[in-house]
């Protein structure tokens, strides 16, 4: 009892009791010091640290006023016109102060070629403002003007037009009644805009107008939910077409639901299924975890805990790496990626830029999902491309490397003369391995290949099916197919992505509603149009069909020696 | 009843009273601007749901402030009990966001037991706290018991932030129970000691902490975005729904509340929330002081703590003089969960305050 009372007497000091009200009083103070501490923080960032911005806000308001001030135009590379300010004059009045409205009536009816009954009711209403004709021509002004009623008034009006209307929607953006950018190019370069400066995008109309109807085409035939197209310049990294569907009209926003505002091709973010697996295989052999030599065993699905790797369909290995890619095999593909384990896997992952946001001129930028925590199974199924969710813009500009010989280029909506090159992520050597995957895909396909191959250039390329998610789990029913296009495969200039959400399946297709039946067509004929345009020669034929024997042959040689 | 109205309206401390309802309304107000993106779904979803869970608060802050000690003490007893039974039911039943599981949902709606468990346990622990200096120590044992109980269903969520807001709360009221300086020193070292050993091992602490230290170690996106908001905010706002900063964060009407507010209704009106919190704070402070009770001292003491911190902690992430955390601004943020929760703190502050200027009176006139 005695040593308890002892350890309760140090515990609570007794004699601090009588001083309650001093301990209060230093909560208190403690509690008015970190309050002044964030009251001088807010101080700080919203006035001291921004004298600027406070004077660019007074400032704004005086350039609203002077109309004279013309927001930039945007062009596309060829100097299209994408976005424009016109000048418009609108014409209003206050039947309070007007006298003679008869009189009026008669003046205006013959300037503006208005019924003066029409006109005469309307000065009749007894309002202080009302329109009497908007968008009135300049000689109509003059006029008016020399009428010299001071019941009316002219205004000058400002509006921002797209000619192109749909088709740059995403990426031109738009903006609000006094013309500040709400998004897109509008919004991402709205400073720039405001101060008169024009804009030349790195878009080509005539290649995002391809994209946009061979997506359209697809949408249509495969009843789809909406998709995305990307035509993606690998040496500079510049986007020529950026096409997410569905889309809007920027000069009348209200004619379709704000969800279609939303751009899938660089805000969407979503788990890209088998594109993942040549993104695998770079970093296995870039870490010299595979070789050439190296084998799976894909005859069973393969358990990791209580989870179960699966198939599209059972095949029988052992397979080697070029094996695994064309016949897309989940079970093999995990086992790569297992042998490289999470720490390599990951570092690649973050070096290749799929960890992070990209920084595009558009503020619609999505941020790539990553598990957390990441577990072993995470990496294994990252592998085949489930559990990391990225954009479009990521999966283009990461094949875009990957042919490249490793060379990451950020990529961009402007059109610039030089390319920033961010780092150098996978040796030459893998580069080619990789491309050699991806030219495979098409050449020893039964289903991707002859959908996907344009003759005499050289397309590579590989399907991806995912299952889509909604609310946390798979719909085993919708699939998000998608195909990525590279040519020519021997010097890789272009990088074409077609993804198509939720097709559903269609006779002619026997209901397939995978990658290499939705999208790979879209994409062969996107390239099929895009050379046209571009100018882009075939190879030579013959040397198309000797190098197909050789490769060939080169697929019996390995398959009769394993 | 009018007349049991006006009694009360005549014991009630009206500052504290008037100055949360008056955040309500504010939250009401940023609701309906901050959260134009979610609300594509449904247009007047949350707005409705934010009107309604203000109505439920201002009734329960009434309430709750006729009730005496006694009724207080019982509904945080059943109160406690219930949540810590919810909190161990969310390692079954609860679902993952963010890497943390917070939420329980029942019938549609997620709820946050962690949220209750603050507000009941401060009073319980002052009961216990006072019993003890009574002399009946079984009080304090109890007490201790609850707290570690409570600290590491906190921590294995894991909810970092709340654990050691917690902590520092009931570090606060042990404080104010008159704990010896040297016991006070020792503590102190415990709090650092916890906030180190989490640092290295949860990674999610670690990542934020780093961020913070060191901004190019990280994503730091949400913190620049809202920074930017403030800054274009500047002293009198762009106006109200023309900010563009929920367009970028996703859960701008919970944690990053403020600084919405800063973005569209500027300086000026950021500077008068943080008075108002402050207001709050430092009124129930000194007034429970006039009551030379000790129960009452610890309870509002705890419950202050909680208001003050959470709240300071909430606007300095939102302006990057803190890590990011997870907590919502009281009375104010989005959310049914943090909203009744802190009504109900506030309600048992009013039930703990009343009266004293009353008392004051009489004296006077017995004098």
């Amino acid at each position: 009892m005695v040593y308890k009372r002892k350890i309760i007497f140090r515990l609570f000091d007794n004699e601090s009791l009588n001083q309650v009200h001093k301990r209060v009083f230093f909560a208190c103070s403690i509690f008015i010091i970190i309050y002044i501490f964030i009251l001088f923080k807010l101080t700080d960032v919203m006035i001291i640290s921004n004298t600027e911005n406070i004077a660019s806000v007074a400032i704004k308001e005086k350039v609203l006023i002077d109309l004279n001030n013309k927001r930039g135009s945007i062009y596309d590379r060829n100097g299209v016109l994408l976005a424009a300010s016109v000048r418009s004059y609108s014409l209003s009045a206050n039947s309070k102060i007007i006298k003679n409205k008869i009189n009026l009536s008669k003046q205006l009816s013959d300037i503006l070629n208005i019924e003066q009954k029409k006109l005469l009711s309307k000065l009749n209403q007894n309002k202080k403002f009302f329109w009497i004709k908007r968008d009135i021509s300049p000689i109509e002004h003059i006029k008016i003007n020399n009428i010299g009623e001071i019941g009316l008034q002219v205004h000058k009006e400002q509006m921002r037009i797209y000619p192109q209307g749909n088709l740059t929607s995403h990426i031109v953006g738009y903006t609000d009644i006094d013309e500040d950018g709400l998004a897109g190019i509008e919004k991402g370069l709205n400073k720039s805009l405001k101060k008169n400066n024009d804009i030349t995008l790195s878009l080509d109309l005539r290649l995002q107008n391809v994209v946009r109807e061979e997506l359209k085409i697809t949408l249509d035939k495969f009843d789809a939910l909406g998709g995305v197209g990307i035509i993606l310049d690998i040496n500079n990294g510049q986007i020529l077409a950026a096409s997410s569907m569905p889309d809007f009209n920027p000069n009348n926003l209200n004619l379709s639901p704000l969800e279609n505002r939303f751009n899938s091709a660089t805000q969407g973010v979503f788990e890209m299924g088998s594109t993942f697996k040549p993104i695998t295989m770079a970093i296995g052999y870039d870490s010299d975890t595979i070789n050439d030599k190296s084998l799976f065993q894909v005859n069973k699905p393969l358990k990791v805990d209580k989870f179960v790797v699966n198939d599209h369909r059972p095949m029988k290995g052992p397979f080697n790496i070029r094996e695994i890619i064309v016949n897309s095999s989940n079970i093999g593909t995990a086992q790569v990626a297992k042998k490289i384990g999470k720490k390599i896997h990951k570092k690649y992952l973050k070096e290749f830029g799929l960890l992070n946001r990209y920084s595009l001129e558009i503020p619609e930028i999505g941020t790539p999902i990553v598990p957390n925590p990441w577990l072993p199974i995470n990496t294994m199924t990252i592998g085949y491309g489930y559990g990391l969710s990225i954009t479009p813009i990521h999966l283009c500009t990461i094949y875009g490397a990957l042919v490249n010989d490793g060379k990451i280029i950020n990529p961009t909506f402007i059109k610039k003369p030089s390319a920033d090159y961010t780092s150098k992520v996978i040796t030459n050597e893998t580069s080619a391995k990789i491309r050699q995957l991806l030219r495979a895909v098409i050449l020893e396909t039964e289903w991707t290949g002859p959908r996907a191959k344009v003759i005499g250039y050289e397309v590579g390329g590989k399907t991806g099916t995912a299952e889509m998610v909604e609310n946390n789990s798979y719909l085993k029913k919708a699939n998000l197919s998608s195909f990525i296009g590279v040519f020519p495969m021997s010097k890789p200039e272009y990088a074409i992505l077609i993804m198509i959400k939720n097709p559903k399946g269609i006779d002619e297709t026997y209901n397939n509603t995978t990658g290499a039946w939705v999208a790979a067509p879209a994409v062969s004929n996107v390239i099929k149009r895009m050379v046209h345009i571009l100018g882009i020669p075939p190879f030579e034929i013959e040397e198309f069909y000797e190098a197909q024997a050789k490769l060939k042959k080169n697929k019996e040689f390995s398959s009769a020696t394993f | 009843m009018i007349r049991k109205f006006s009694n009360w309206w005549k014991e009630v401390d009206q500052v504290i009273y008037i100055s949360s309802i008056i955040l309500i309304l504010i939250g009401i107000i940023l609701s309906l601007t901050g959260t134009t993106e979610i609300r594509k779904l449904d247009y007047t979803f949350f707005i409705r749901r934010q009107v309604v869970f203000a109505i439920l608060s201002i009734f329960l802050i009434t309430f709750l402030s006729f009730q005496n000690q006694k009724f207080i003490r019982r509904i945080s007893a059943l109160g406690l009990i219930a949540s810590l039974l919810l909190m161990c039911l969310i390692f079954i039943l609860g679902y993952e966001i963010n890497g943390s599981k917070r939420w329980l949902p029942i019938y549609g709606f997620s709820i946050q037991p962690s949220e209750f468990l603050k507000p009941f346990f401060v009073v319980i622990s002052a009961w216990f706290l006072t019993k003890k200096l009574e002399g009946r120590d079984i009080g304090l044992k109890i007490i201790f018991i609850l707290f570690i109980f409570s600290s590491c269903l906190l921590i294995l969520q894991p909810d970092f932030g709340m654990t050691m807001l917690f902590m520092a709360v009931f570090f606060a009221q042990l404080f104010i129970a008159g704990l010896s300086m040297m016991l006070v020193f020792v503590l102190l070292l415990i709090l650092i000691l916890v906030g180190l050993l989490s640092y290295y091992y949860i990674d999610n602490v670690r990542r934020r902490i780093d961020i913070f230290f060191d901004p190019s170690s990280g994503d730091t996106y949400q913190i620049d975005q809202s920074i930017k908001a403030f800054k274009s905010g500047g002293i009198f706002g762009k106006g109200l729904g023309q900010g563009t900063l929920k367009e970028y964060i996703p859960d701008a009407h919970t944690d990053f509340i403020f600084s919405i507010a800063g973005e569209e209704l500027g300086y000026i009106f950021c500077s008068l929330i943080i008075i108002i919190f402050l207001l709050i704070i430092i009124r129930g402070l000194l007034s429970i002081l006039k009551k030379r009770e000790l129960y009452s001292l610890i309870v509002v003491v705890g419950l202050l703590s909680i208001f003050g911190l959470q709240a300071f902690i909430n606007i300095a992430s939102s302006i990057g003089a803190s890590p990011t955390k997870g907590m919502t601004l009281p009375l104010i943020s989005y959310g049914g969960s943090s909203m009744i929760s802190s009504s109900i703190l506030i309600g048992v502050l009013l039930s703990h305050t009343r009266g004293i200027k009353n008392r004051r009176l009489v004296r006077l006139k017995n004098e």
